[in-house]
């Protein structure tokens, strides 16, 4: 990370916090407004310390928690004031106690989230939302304004810190996440208007706390918000279980096949992949280089050993029987519809720039963007780690592919390649570190053997 | 359902006329009852929402589907009784199943009625009361009533499938009903809670229809995510099914193994008693049992003439042990993580304990893992290769029978061939699953393909 971005990430968040700090301070006067049972303030710290917890990944960068219903919820009950104390505690004991993050986070968390409530409870109050009086059709429009107001914040806060510490415009980086987010908290969003409206109704009426109405109050809440949680954890994983299967095979068919080099296809796939974010593709365009980057020789199963296992200049012909591996690799994809992407950049990943690769000739833009990084991916993967011809050091790889660019590859893509990969830049390789502490499968194999 | 037998269509039959039946009689009890308008505008609003819930079925591992629906029917008896329930079952089923034949749209009628009829009855007899909108009547203090009338439904309704599907299948019905009651039992028990909450959302004054949309926005968000997730685990398959088979294809040795290993693995799982997440564990694994085959040099150890040095027979000793390591690590589902390496670990293991890598004896290997070792040996001795002469089914049963007890489970081995005798099994490939299995290699050039 540059200096420059460590800066401004520093002011950030020590502006954010500053604000938090300042806005949760002015609304301790709040608090004698409103009437609490016992009953009451177990429940609504007991929901939000429980759904704090519950914080699914989104895409883009951050997390999104569950608690957003009860936030919710108190924002139109107890107003955004005694709401924000509840925050301030809910995350002191999620962020703090249960995941053990570090002071400074925790601090950040509680203060965007702080900031969000007291915003959405401006909102609230300006279209004409009453604090403890939900009134329903009349007053939908302060209650959807704040829900919006509150769903805008959150999202932008935390887009803004995952830009300034991965890289990126923070523009971006929220278009990326808003989506996703919106399903999530517009089903929260309608648990907490939903405790809001039952809490007035009941509680009011019946005018006295009981375990009762509590537990019937707190199973509204959590139930939903739980089962939410439950089902979008679950396709997280098993995206993850996904990956790993690919990565696995891939590693299989890396030991199986003669001449190739263990770890190929993961440092490939980290590199097209690092590239592909450096561009700012979406989530899901970067996710399918990166599987084809895992299987992009998965063809060469269906090529004699002999022709895979000699030593060979990357920059020479390949003989005829080799050059059929992207298409046999893109057939073998092919019965699984959503590897349509990253099938098609398999195909594709010996086009060259200049129409004189294979199997097709396409030329320039006809090749897929996918396929364009990969062959550079490929090229400087081989290049620097290759069994039977001696390795080049980066910089010397850095230096053929500049060589060919315009010819094999396109031009402006390596000029990405290089602000990336340069030693100048930043010498570590950055893309190998990421990848490092993914343990590369085929390692083990070799290691036995 | 032209094959269907006559006792068949007579128990369909009977079911939908005892239903239409016990449905008139419900309606004239509630009639003399009286019923207001307000009542049927709110019960129209529910037989919306059982219409929608019906709509939008959620999909569940290998293809099958379920729908909450259980939730409205619930809720439904709880607020109306069972007359106004069962009108909105049968009506809901009237556009959910309008395509169906009207042999099983007569039987689904009748059968919802009388699933109502049987809670609703339960439900009474046990003190509860129908706590129709704004009729003030708390649910707290029922607890009995509530869970008995949802144990009389789902026996009810189970019972009644478990016939039907009995007769259709011509299994036995007890078969049948072990089956659909650890399949939908649990299913009942947690969509329960939620036609309860439901139920006590309406009842909340001057709330309502509101209450209830609001609760369902999230249940419908769930759904879209579970949906989700479920895709991802049949491209997950769908995956490791097509790489799994090209890493064989182009070997003249093991082409189509692994494919018919898992299509004889789980026909003998099923055979076995297996079911669920077990049957899925040992699916993977059959898929996947020669995955740490993966070495350049296997082929030259496997292949060459006399016996094998130390250290190749070292290599060859430890492939499941190799290939558990890769399946741990392309760990599935939550409740087969684990299991799938375990089996392919064993599968190699003789029931004398000459096997290997770890030696184990008899009952400690796991089930699965014996079953894979049949169905591994299985097909090696009846694969049609270039190499080798097929050996005939029988002559392989044969030669397996002779081994059971000291290399295989004598009672997997006699699981196989009764499945061979009755005719269920169908041995190799056939052109057209060839043609998918095997991507086609664009050309003659290559090695050497079969």
């Amino acid at each position: 990370m540059g200096k420059r971005r460590k800066m401004a990430l520093a002011i950030y968040v020590g502006a954010v916090m500053a604000a938090g700090a300042v806005a949760l301070a002015g609304t301790i006067g709040q608090w004698g407004a409103v009437e609490l049972g016992m009953w009451e303030l177990a429940l609504f710290i007991g929901l939000a310390g429980v759904l704090d917890v519950m914080v699914v990944p989104v895409a883009g960068g951050g997390g999104a928690a569950a608690s957003f219903a009860i936030f919710f919820a108190g924002l139109l009950l107890l107003g955004a004031g005694p709401t924000a104390w509840v925050v301030a505690l809910a995350g002191l004991w999620s962020e703090g106690v249960v995941r053990r993050k570090p002071l400074v986070r925790t601090g950040f968390n509680i203060s965007h989230s702080v900031l969000s409530l007291m915003a959405a409870g401006a909102v609230y109050g300006a279209l004409g939302g009453e604090v403890g009086r939900v009134e329903l059709p009349g007053q939908l429009p302060a209650v959807v304004g704040a829900a919006v107001c509150m769903w805008l914040m959150e999202t932008a806060w935390m887009a803004g810190a995952v830009a300034l510490e991965r890289g990126g415009r923070m523009w971006r980086r929220l278009r990326a996440s808003l989506g996703p987010v919106l399903a999530l908290d517009g089903a929260l969003a309608s648990v907490g208007l939903l405790m809001a409206l039952l809490y007035q109704s009941r509680w009011q009426l019946i005018s006295a706390s009981s375990w009762r109405e509590t537990l019937f109050v707190g199973a509204i809440v959590l139930i939903p918000s739980g089962l939410l949680y439950y089902a979008y954890r679950l396709q997280g994983y098993l995206r993850g279980v996904y990956v790993q299967s690919l990565r696995t095979l891939g590693a299989v068919m890396e030991a199986k096949l003669e001449g190739s080099q263990p770890g190929h296809g993961e440092r490939v796939a980290a590199l097209a992949a690092g590239m592909a974010e450096a561009l700012e593709l979406p989530a899901d365009q970067v996710e399918q280089i990166r599987y084809a980057g895992y299987l992009h020789d998965i063809g060469k199963v269906g090529v004699p050993g002999e022709l895979l296992s000699r030593g060979r200049d990357l920059f020479a012909g390949d003989p005829e029987a080799l050059r059929r591996h992207p298409e046999i690799g893109a057939q073998i994809l092919a019965p699984v519809r959503f590897l349509k992407p990253a099938a098609e950049m398999v195909r594709a990943h010996h086009e060259r720039w200049d129409g004189l690769g294979y199997p097709r000739g396409l030329q320039a833009q006809e090749i897929p963007l996918g396929a364009r990084l990969l062959a550079l991916a490929n090229a400087y993967a081989g290049m620097t780690h290759h069994p039977s011809t001696p390795c080049l050091n980066p910089q010397q790889a850095l230096d053929r592919i500049r060589q060919a660019a315009g010819s094999r590859f396109d031009g402006e893509l390596v000029e990405t390649a290089m602000s990336l990969l340069s030693p100048a830049s930043s010498p570590g390789h950055w893309f190998e570190q990421r990848g490092s502490d993914l343990a590369t499968p085929s390692e083990s194999n070799h290691g036995r053997a | 359902m032209q094959s269907s037998s006559k006792r068949h269509v007579a128990y369909m039959l009977l079911v939908g006329g005892m239903g239409y039946g016990v449905l008139v009689l419900l309606s004239v009890g509630r009639w003399r009852e009286g019923i207001s308008v307000s009542v049927l505008w709110e019960a129209g609003f529910f037989l919306g929402l059982a219409i929608l819930v019906g709509m939008h079925p959620v999909r569940l591992p290998r293809g099958a589907t379920t729908t909450v629906g259980f939730a409205v029917d619930y809720a439904c008896l709880l607020l109306f009784g069972p007359a106004v329930a069962a009108w909105i079952g049968v009506l809901s089923f009237l556009v959910l199943l309008r395509r169906s034949p009207w042999l099983r749209q007569v039987f689904n009628q009748g059968h919802v009625v009388l699933a109502f009829a049987g809670a609703g009855l339960v439900y009474q007899s046990l003190g509860g009361e129908y706590v129709e909108p704004s009729s003030g009547v708390a649910l707290g203090g029922m607890g009995v009533a509530l869970v008995g009338c949802v144990v009389a439904y789902f026996m009810v309704s189970s019972l009644l499938i478990s016939v039907a599907m009995g007769l259709w299948e011509k299994r036995s019905v007890m078969g049948m009903w072990a089956v659909s009651f650890r399949w939908a039992a649990p299913r009942y028990l947690a969509l329960a809670p939620f036609g309860l909450l439901m139920t006590m959302v309406y009842q909340t004054e001057g709330l309502g229809v509101v209450a209830v949309a609001l609760f369902l926005v999230p249940l419908v968000g769930a759904r879209y995510a579970f949906q989700g997730a479920m895709e991802m685990l049949e491209v997950n398959r769908e995956t490791v099914h097509a790489l799994s088979n090209a890493l064989e294809a182009y070997d003249p040795y093991t082409r189509n193994h692994s494919e018919l290993v898992t299509r004889y693995g789980v026909l003998l799982g099923r055979e076995l008693g297996l079911s669920g997440p077990r049957l899925e564990g040992l699916e993977w694994a059959c898929r996947l049992h020669d995955i740490g085959k993966c070495r350049q040099d296997w082929e030259s150890i496997i292949r060459k003439p006399g016996r094998p040095s130390d250290q190749e027979w070292e290599v060859i000793r430890q492939h499941p042990v190799e290939g558990s390591r890769l399946a741990e690590r392309m760990e599935f589902l939550p409740h087969t993580a684990g299991e799938v390496a375990r089996i392919v670990r064993a599968h190699h293991e003789r029931l004398d304990g000459s096997g290997y890598p770890d030696g184990v004896l008899g009952e400690t290997i796991p089930l699965e893992a014996r079953i894979l070792g049949v169905a591994d040996a299985f097909e090696a001795m009846t694969a049609r290769r270039a190499y080798q002469r097929r050996r005939s089914v029988e002559s392989a049963i044969e030669e397996m029978r002779r081994c059971a007890g000291k290399q295989f489970d004598a009672a997997v081995v006699e699981a196989l061939a009764g499945l061979w005798e009755r005719g269920e099994l169908e041995v190799g490939v056939t052109l057209t699953q060839e043609a998918t299995l095997v991507p086609s290699r664009g050309g003659a050039a290559g090695g050497g393909g079969s």
